[in-house]
């Protein structure tokens, strides 16, 4: 059975609007990603999940439709859109269409009357339609064949509506009924007018005795003396509601079922969009999706060999000791990761893990700048040991709080934003063949920490506003003589 | 300057500062005698024998079943009782004295379990001192926050808190603890930043700016300022930084709304430059959705086009004050890679060994305190150059009461 999935994508787009209006998703230029990545996660996990075979993404077109020139005054109330959403409009159309997927914009029609005109005019006894919108008015859409997704707060509790469950939901008999609901009911967020003082669940209870607008007008007497009068009051106006709600589902569509079948591959186009978004979770679901030859154009990762096809991992090289600290002590710089008693420390792709003692030269070397999270916590641990931290200390922690105090500074989630690299798990790091006896526990997850400091702090230190050059030190020369040591 | 900070804090973790354990024997003890006799009022005034005053059903039930002091509370939550927190015992607290006692009774008892109890735990057995972890990636302002134990939260203003202060006693014994703390350097950072010439001048000529404030918003002399009208100032001037309201205000002082309004719009008169600074700090937020510090540290306030007029007043409220306190914070923490740096190459042996809100504390050996302090002062005054002067009182003392 074939299964057509008709997006609204308005009504995602200020589903992640207002989910992210707290949060916003900020890449490492400052640009709110929010919408976005919220709306393409949204998406992708979506395909995953349900595997449709059919796909198609509808936007309201800026400008207005034939509504607002029935009436005026529709949507009339609502606030000017927000600017967020305006701006995503173009790359969100850009980024489906990289995945294939038709992005359905007619100017003049809201994107229901497109769904509904697709769903109208597709479904059929070996086509199901699936219209994913958390929009009541759908409703009237539904048939044996079309079923309407309410989203959910994440994608897994989506709210499937059949047939059945409508007409149950309200006490009606027929889904097209749900048109002359909404009529009487009126709509406060659009501004159309209905009955004034008849709500849901009035007009539904009015609908499911009487079966539709006309025939409550029919009789008219039947009612309470209140209702009477209300239905009187809305008379005039009644089948421009009416008409207001009523999804149009006769479009010409420039699209054909065929051109919206969904083939699960993507352009080389998506993941170069991925790159220049900073989107690096999202790469995960093009592993074997993209057609052509996918783009080089990753952003700085760490030098380590054996890179997956997925997303950019970390798999740093263990080697002896005594080499890494002469690298180190070369580059005049060194990553450091304390792992229980002892000490890790990286250094251009390569580890190592030593006992505290073993590192003390190095660790003391006021020429070698010092790469790490909480230095202080660190430096504290080694002087219980005899040992000074000297030399620069960049501390990942403290320079991302100097970028944005109320963020999170967790370390995986920073080489995520400012690397593109993941600290999960994928290839176990790989030993040099340097060993005379067999290496210590080795403490993985650590060691990938380890091997993303430098590149992470240099990152960082780019990003970072230079405050104190700014600054004149009223002391130079003593200024100088005490940063070189600690 | 966070870096070379993080250096110096770690010497002040390994440093730590002692603390009389006798002395905060005494104290506590003194609390909980306190305590006991509060509570033996109180039952009193309830006519409640049993009472337990730390359970706010009980509390709840007398104040409001019993003595009715306010018919139209209500009960709420999910155990159904009266609301018996500090605002609305604040609000009724003139009907009659139980409500004053309750409150004085939670303050000691909160004092007592919160900041004095714990602190034992706190000391090392090694060398008998305490030593806090400074977090210099915790606040969104920029400012230092310690923990186990919170430093910065003692109560320090109040008189009961002050006593905690006699607690915190040099390393050696004929030791003295050298306090050095900057006098009002967020409201000197606003008229730095606001450019108004007039809180600017009178920082400047040394007066007391409450007083010379006052003076120009009430249209008199300096001289004939009343306390009253000073204190009215001098509420309106840290006010302002924190972006109050004519309703906040007019709480704090005990007046009408509109007789805020007027202080307020009395205030705006005469310092116009404020209320641009105020202006400019809320437009630059909106069109670029953070505000800096003079050293460039950023606060992202993403709220600052809330719909949510209370959301969007805290991020507005935010975008004056996070400029303000960051830039103290940064100043304060300059200083102290400047004082750090100092000290070590006059090779003092005495100590920094704490930063608490805006001041600097020492552990100091004797014959160093003259050497010290005049260095201390240099460099806090000095460390940078803004249109008004900052100015540090420094002074030294047999414990950190004595000091302040």
């Amino acid at each position: 059975m074939d299964k057509l999935f008709l997006i609204d994508g308005h009504a995602l787009v200020f589903k992640m609007y207002y989910a992210f209006l707290r949060r916003p998703m900020v890449n490492s230029k400052g640009a709110d990603m929010s919408i976005l990545f919220g709306f393409t996660k949204y998406l992708l996990e979506m395909l995953e999940r349900e595997k449709p075979t059919h796909v198609a993404v509808a936007f309201d077109p800026p400008g207005g439709t034939f509504r607002n020139q029935m009436y005026p005054e529709y949507k009339g109330t609502r606030p000017p859109t927000p600017q967020l959403v305006i701006e995503a409009l173009e790359p969100l159309t850009e980024l489906v269409q990289s995945m294939n997927i038709p992005v359905l914009c007619i100017p003049g029609f809201e994107a229901d009357d497109v769904l509904g005109s697709a769903a109208t005019q597709f479904a059929g006894d070996n086509l199901d339609v699936y219209m994913v919108t958390p929009d009541k008015d759908y409703g009237q859409l539904i048939g044996p064949h079309a079923f309407q997704l309410k989203p959910g707060k994440s994608g897994t509790d989506a709210e499937l509506v059949t047939e059945a469950s409508l007409c149950e939901k309200w006490g009606i008999s027929e889904p097209v009924q749900v048109i002359d609901m909404l009529a009487i009911c009126g709509d406060t967020a659009d501004n159309v007018p209905g009955v004034k003082g008849v709500g849901e669940v009035g007009a539904a209870k009015l609908i499911a005795k009487y079966g539709s607008v006309e025939n409550i007008y029919d009789h008219l007497s039947e009612l309470t003396p209140r209702l009477q009068a209300q239905f009187e009051e809305a008379r005039p106006h009644i089948d421009l509601s009416k008409a207001l709600v009523t999804i149009k589902t006769d479009m010409d569509l420039p699209v054909s079922l065929e051109d919206m079948r969904f083939t699960g591959q993507f352009q080389p186009r998506l993941a170069e969009l991925f790159n220049q978004y900073e989107f690096s979770s999202l790469r995960k679901y093009l592993a074997g999706h993209l057609t052509g030859t996918p783009s080089t154009n990753t952003p700085e990762s760490v030098h380590g060999p054996a890179k997956n096809e997925g997303p950019c991992t970390v798999s740093p090289i263990s080697v002896h000791g005594p080499a890494l600290l002469a690298d180190a002590r070369k580059a005049g710089k060194v990553g450091l990761v304390p792992s229980g008693a002892q000490l890790i420390l990286a250094v251009e792709g390569n580890v190592s893990q030593m006992p505290l003692q073993e590192a003390k030269t190095i660790l003391e070397d006021a020429s070698v700048a010092k790469y790490g999270v909480d230095l202080k916590k660190t430096a504290n641990l080694l002087a219980a040991e005899g040992i000074a931290l000297n030399g620069t200390w960049n501390d990942i922690q403290l320079m991302h709080y100097v970028l944005n105090p109320e963020r999170s500074h967790e370390l995986a989630a920073l080489a995520q934003t400012y690397l593109g690299v993941s600290l999960e798990e994928s290839a176990p790091a790989t030993t040099g063949s340097l060993f005379d006896e067999a290496p210590e526990e080795e403490d993985s997850p650590r060691l990938r920490e380890a091997a993303v400091m430098i590149p992470l702090g240099d990152r960082l230190r780019k990003n970072c506003p230079p405050s104190t050059t700014k600054w004149k030190s009223p002391w130079p020369k003593c200024w100088r003589r005490w940063n070189a040591t600690a | 300057m966070e870096e070379p900070l993080a250096k110096v804090l770690a010497q002040m973790e390994r440093d730590g500062v002692k603390v009389d354990m006798e002395q905060l024997r005494v104290f506590a003890d003194g609390l909980r005698k306190e305590l006991v006799q509060r509570e033996a009022h109180i039952r009193e005034l309830a006519g409640e024998p049993e009472l337990n005053i730390s359970s706010p059903k009980q509390v709840g039930d007398v104040l409001f079943d019993k003595l009715k002091l306010d018919p139209k509370a209500k009960k709420s939550g999910s155990k159904s009782q009266y609301s018996t927190d500090e605002a609305t015992l604040v609000a009724i607290a003139d009907r009659h004295p139980i409500v004053e006692e309750i409150l004085e009774f939670r303050a000691v008892k909160k004092l007592l379990s919160t900041y004095i109890e714990p602190f034992p735990s706190y000391i090392s057995p090694v060398d008998g001192r305490v030593h806090t972890t400074f977090n210099q990636a915790l606040t969104a302002t920029g400012r230092l926050s310690s923990s186990n134990p919170n430093l910065q939260n003692i109560p320090v203003r109040s008189e009961r808190g002050k006593e905690i202060r006699k607690a915190f006693v040099p390393g050696t014994p004929d030791g003295l603890i050298v306090s050095a703390d900057y006098s009002q350097i967020e409201l000197r950072i606003m008229a730095h930043l606001s450019c108004d010439a007039h809180l600017t001048q009178a920082f400047r000529d040394g007066v007391d700016v409450h007083a010379a404030t006052a003076a120009k918003i009430f249209g008199i002399p300096v001289e004939e300022v009343t306390r009253e009208q000073r204190g009215m100032a001098k509420t309106a001037n840290f006010g302002i930084m924190y972006g109050i309201s004519s309703f906040g205000l007019a709480q704090r002082l005990h007046m009408s709304r509109s007789a805020a309004k007027e202080l307020i719009d009395g205030y705006f008169a005469s310092f116009p430059a404020i209320r641009s600074f105020i202006d400019d700090s809320i437009a630059f937020a909106r069109e670029n959705g953070y505000v800096e510090t003079l050293f460039g540290r950023r606060r992202y306030l993403p709220d600052i086009s809330a719909r949510n007029a209370t959301v969007r007043a805290l991020a507005e409220r935010n975008a004056v004050n996070a400029p303000i306190q960051g830039t103290s914070a940064d100043i304060i923490k300059l200083a102290m890679i400047g004082v750090a740096a100092r000290m070590k190459e006059a090779g003092l042996r005495s100590k920094m060994v704490l930063q608490i809100h805006d001041e600097l504390l020492f552990d100091a050996l004797p014959d160093e305190v003259p050497a010290l302090q005049a260095l201390v002062k240099d460099v806090m005054e000095n460390v940078i150059r803004l249109s008004v002067p900052l100015t540090v009182e420094c002074s030294a003392g047999i414990n950190w009461l004595e000091a302040h």
